[in-house]
């Protein structure tokens, strides 16, 4: 077996409703299409997972559950992953009883912790993704925890906060960038390396990926295992199997 | 053409919509067994698993469901454990405290040993080395998602395995009619359809 790094490409999908938005830095949110159909597309493309964050917390809304979530994950054989507005074990069971696989949560774990903890202990740490969205502090050279899309600043620095999310049970790291977030900029690189040091569970990086330099750059990062992309693919600017193939010649561990 | 009947284990944990959809696609009619009683006799059993070990085992015998699968098992019905229901065919599991599982391969579980590489849990695609005989899938990529391993009294009934790091892990496993897997073949794309396939076809 070659030794290579293995590395994860997820299409991330804000969506809003029905449909995916595409903000950028969560500003000035605009519709690009139907979820579903973008879900199914990424997947016939070789996506190795979907991460669903809606914008506007309608995910314990039962119609939507019902309607939406299933219908995305039944054709869907790869993993989903689902966030936004979940506030109790009850709705994370109803999310993963639709089809998906893991839940994402931000704001509900920034003010009570403890329901990290509650809902490993309840569908696994690997069922359970810390999702959080990282602003960099200028004047300090930090970066801190947003909350509620980006748009509240906690002032939580994301160093401490790793640490308690980890120690509470979360499985799994989705860092978004604030400021990089749709930018198409290239990732937050410093972030990431200053993250790996107190990072033990698989991270994800999101927010900036413009160019395959771009993921070229992340992926030297030990401690990233995989990156969370939207924009790019939305607008036809990458392909999925022409990402995988780059990474595939430079003898990385990935599925394609 | 009339719809086989597959007996899915359903004991509250995890997802099983997944894994229901993917037996459908394949032609199955899922029978959902929440108690003994629900079972229909002489069908393929799939048992899923997802969670913690020790909780996985409790909700089991909580429904007497672990007498059901050893007597099933021992009769010579196919029975599939994939993931913590792999691991469930075990001896016992090291995962929180020792738990014994229903014994029906000789074996356990224990913690994969991490670095800051390949780290714990195990997520993602990982390429597994099957057995020839066994299967041909065409990219023989699978999802993993855990943190505990098995490790078996006899290697010969591993059919497939990976590596992550400084360990080998089993990512299948067969014992006459009695089968696992650690990846999650409702969640590898085309290649998990087949192995499923393979499995309701024997």
């Amino acid at each position: 077996m070659k030794k290579g790094k293995n590395f994860r490409f997820i299409s991330r999908l804000d969506i809003k409703d029905q449909h995916v938005i595409k903000s950028i830095n969560f500003e000035g949110l605009r519709k690009v299409g139907l979820a579903k159909d973008f879900a199914l597309k990424y997947y016939n493309e070789n996506i190795d997972e979907i991460f669903y964050i809606d914008a506007v917390s309608s995910l314990f809304n039962k119609k939507f559950v019902r309607n939406f979530l299933q219908m995305a994950c039944e054709k869907i054989r790869v993993p989903v992953t689902v966030g936004g507005g979940i506030k109790n074990a009850d709705q994370a069971k109803k999310i993963l009883k639709s089809g998906a696989d893991k839940i994402a949560i931000n704001t509900a774990a920034v003010k009570s912790p403890d329901l990290l903890k509650k809902l490993s202990d309840l569908i696994g740490s690997q069922s359970v993704v810390s999702y959080i969205e990282a602003k960099k502090n200028e004047s300090n050279k930090t970066w801190e925890v947003c909350i509620n899309n980006g748009k509240e600043n906690t002032g939580i620095d994301v160093m401490r906060w790793v640490e308690i999310v980890q120690k509470k049970g979360a499985g799994e790291l989705l860092v978004t960038s604030v400021d990089k977030e749709g930018t198409e900029k290239g990732f937050e690189n410093d972030l990431y390396s200053k993250l790996s040091k107190n990072v033990d569970v698989p991270m994800i990086a999101s927010g900036g990926c413009g160019k395959i330099k771009d993921i070229l750059e992340i992926s030297k990062n030990i401690c990233v295992d995989g990156i969370a992309i939207s924009s790019v693919l939305h607008f036809d600017k990458l392909k999925i199997n022409e990402i995988k193939k780059f990474f595939k010649n430079k003898n990385f561990n990935i599925r394609y | 053409m009339k719809k086989n009947y597959i007996n899915l284990i359903d004991y509250g944990v995890g997802n099983i919509f997944s894994i229901s959809k993917s037996l459908e696609y394949l032609n199955f009619k899922c029978n959902f067994v929440k108690k003994p009683s629900d079972l229909i006799k002489n069908q393929k059993i799939i048992l899923p698993g997802v969670g913690s070990f020790p909780n996985c085992k409790k909700l089991l015998k909580k429904n007497q469901l672990d007498e059901m699968l050893i007597k099933e098992a021992k009769k010579g019905t196919p029975l599939l454990g994939v993931c913590i229901g792999m691991q469930l065919l075990m001896d016992y599991s090291l995962e929180i405290k020792k738990t014994k599982g229903l014994g029906l391969i000789g074996g356990f579980a224990k913690k994969i040993s991490n670095d800051k590489i390949n780290k714990v849990p195990n997520i993602g695609w990982r390429k597994v080395n099957f057995k020839k005989k066994y299967f041909k899938y065409k990219k023989n990529f699978f999802y993993f998602v855990h943190s505990y391993k098995i490790q078996l009294d006899d290697r010969n009934y591993q059919t497939g395995y990976i590596t992550y790091g400084d360990n080998t892990i089993p990512a299948s496993i067969k014992k006459d009619n009695v089968v696992g897997c650690q990846f999650h073949p409702e969640k590898s794309g085309i290649d998990g359809i087949n192995f499923l396939k393979n499995f309701l076809d024997e």
